[in-house]
């Protein structure tokens, strides 16, 4: 009993300071910058091309292309400024459409591309049925542009 | 502890009847068939059928014109003709659910809805894992409470016996 | 003490609370599930809200109770005070650990992952973890006195994340959403709102009612614990 105790102390400690610890110095101060926008990876220099980094922004309208018969998309991604081009192989989640916001995790190169295996779909804090939509009713939202901006 | 399993037992029944009206609810107005099984069917009542907008095959049309575009399943193909409002999840290398009718004349499905898949799964997953590990925690809960104050009486009567 | 007096006020009604509940939650889950119309945009999925956002919600709530009680006990040194904590923090996690889970699945067909390293996850996360810390540490210590001061203070400093969690949709980039309901005013449908609010006040009204039950629980455990052990020094007597 008293050792079933000690060791089960020592075990969650360690796991609750494992866990804090790498909560706090491995992800959390590097992830208060979540993602990138796309003004921020025009000025990325050489030494970024190629690392791995999330980029947001909304897709272009009408910008969306599929490569027939494969698994390729390349889409256009903006944050009001600047826009990038973005290649993406898979398949892309339900909810990605044009004009909605996407998180693109991959890498920009040299050739002002930038190359994506995952996407996640970002959406606005609206929720309301599709005849309300259709009825072209709007509810107050920050606007997928704006919550880019948020530094 | 009789009133305790009564409270218990009628929080159950509801539980059971407000589940019994959301599948009703999913049979009504979310359940789909894939596209193998529409077109060995080929029902003459409009029905809901799950598929993937094929790439390239999208054809849009001037604003207010019917859309067309074909859809596969996971070998079938099946052309689809939509008109309508515009549909909000129409993409290709999507998958959808058409929901509408089989035209025999023209050999494709004639359709005036388009929805999104409805990913039911997760929503009851969801709502299963709040709700029957809440009910247990609680109903423990209030079971070890009835059972705590039994025990803390019956301890007393000891006590008082050992004293007496 | 006017604050003991109306707890125990309100523990005279504690059946109310928790048929408060369980009618908010019925009817709520009723037209989350049955009547709400499915969103435009997640379509079905939507519903996964109903559940998700008041747990997230009462577990925020859980963690302010725990906060107060935790100060009033290091100021009164009332043992049932300390009961009460011991009891939020146990309901506490049991809501967190909702959230994170109807969240996590909520999160795989609308954002098409199960889990990221997004602020608002991150943070919500060191509160799960605080909270099993804190239930932990209550269980180390053989004196009742020490045991309830020291996750006192561990629940105090564990406060700072709360403010974090609130707001680190509207300070930091993430990919989690704004809030629905701030000084922008309120993006849900009606027919949206109505349950959910009818699923928050359940939820809330749950918790108060989960919180009477354990604390007399925990208070009833000890008092067994005492009434046995002096039985057992007086047969060794």
């Amino acid at each position: 009993m008293r050792l079933g105790r000690k060791t089960g102390i020592v075990f969650s400690i360690s796991l609750i300071v494992f866990g804090l610890g790498y909560l706090a110095y491995g992800n959390f101060g590097k992830n208060l910058v979540y993602f990138v926008t796309p003004s921020e990876v025009v000025t990325f220099e050489s030494d970024r091309y190629g690392r791995k980094i999330r980029v947001a922004g909304m897709v272009v309208q009408a910008s969306l292309k599929v490569v027939p018969n494969t698994l390729k998309i390349t889409f256009d991604l903006t944050d009001g400024a600047e826009t990038i081009p973005v290649a993406f192989e898979g398949v892309p989640p339900d909810l990605f459409k044009e004009g909605t916001g996407a998180v693109v995790e991959g890498f920009w190169d040299a050739d002002g591309v930038f190359h994506s295996h995952m996407i996640m779909a970002k959406h606005e804090e609206d929720y309301m049925p599709i005849e309300m939509k259709n009825a072209g009713m709007t509810l107050p939202t920050k606007g997928i542009i704006k919550t880019l901006q948020v530094k | 502890m009789k009133r305790f399993y009564l409270r218990w037992g009628g929080v159950l029944v509801i539980g059971v009847i407000i589940c019994l009206f959301g599948l009703a609810r999913y049979q009504r107005e979310v359940s789909h068939i894939p596209i193998e099984k529409f077109l060995d069917e080929k029902p003459t009542r409009a029905v809901r059928v799950l598929g993937m907008v094929v790439g390239g095959s999208l054809n849009r049309g001037g604003a207010g014109e019917p859309i067309q575009f074909t859809l596969s399943g996971t070998g079938a193909q099946v052309p689809v003709y939509y008109q309508g409002e515009d549909p909000e999840n129409l993409r290709e290398l999507k998958k959808l659910v058409i929901y509408g009718r089989w035209n025999p004349e023209e050999q494709r499905i004639e359709s005036e809805t388009i929805l999104g898949v409805p990913n039911y799964g997760f929503v009851s997953w969801a709502y299963l894992v709040t709700l029957i590990p809440m009910t247990l925690f609680l109903f423990n809960m209030e079971r070890k409470v009835a059972l705590l104050y039994i025990m803390i009486k019956e301890e007393k009567v000891y006590q008082s016996e050992e004293s007496a | 003490m006017i604050l003991n007096r109306f707890i125990r006020w309100l523990g005279r009604y504690e059946g109310w609370f928790g048929g408060g509940a369980a009618l908010c939650i019925g009817i709520g889950l009723y037209m989350g599930l049955v009547t709400s119309p499915p969103d435009y945009y997640q379509g079905e999925v939507v519903r996964i809200m109903y559940v998700h956002v008041p747990s997230a919600k009462t577990s925020l709530f859980a963690y302010l109770v725990l906060f107060i009680g935790s100060i009033w006990y290091l100021w009164k040194r009332d043992p049932v005070i300390d009961n009460m904590c011991h009891a939020t923090a146990g309901i506490a996690l049991f809501y967190v650990g909702t959230a994170l889970l109807t969240g996590s699945i909520w999160a795989k067909p609308t954002w098409n992952t199960w889990w990221t390293w997004d602020p608002r996850l991150t943070s919500f996360a060191i509160l799960f973890l605080t909270l099993v810390g804190y239930l932990m540490l209550r269980t180390f210590l053989d004196d009742k006195e020490k045991e309830a001061t020291f996750a006192a203070i561990l629940a105090i400093i564990g406060f700072i994340d709360l403010p974090i969690v609130y707001f680190s949709v509207e300070w930091w980039r993430t990919l989690h959403q704004p809030m629905s309901m701030s000084v922008r005013g309120i993006s849900f449908a009606p027919e949206m709102l109505t349950p959910l609010i009818l699923m928050s006040i359940g939820s809330s009204l749950l918790f108060s009612y989960m919180l009477m039950v354990r604390t007399q629980m925990l208070y009833l455990e000890r008092l067994l614990e005492a009434k046995q052990g002096r039985l057992l020094s007086e047969t060794r007597l």
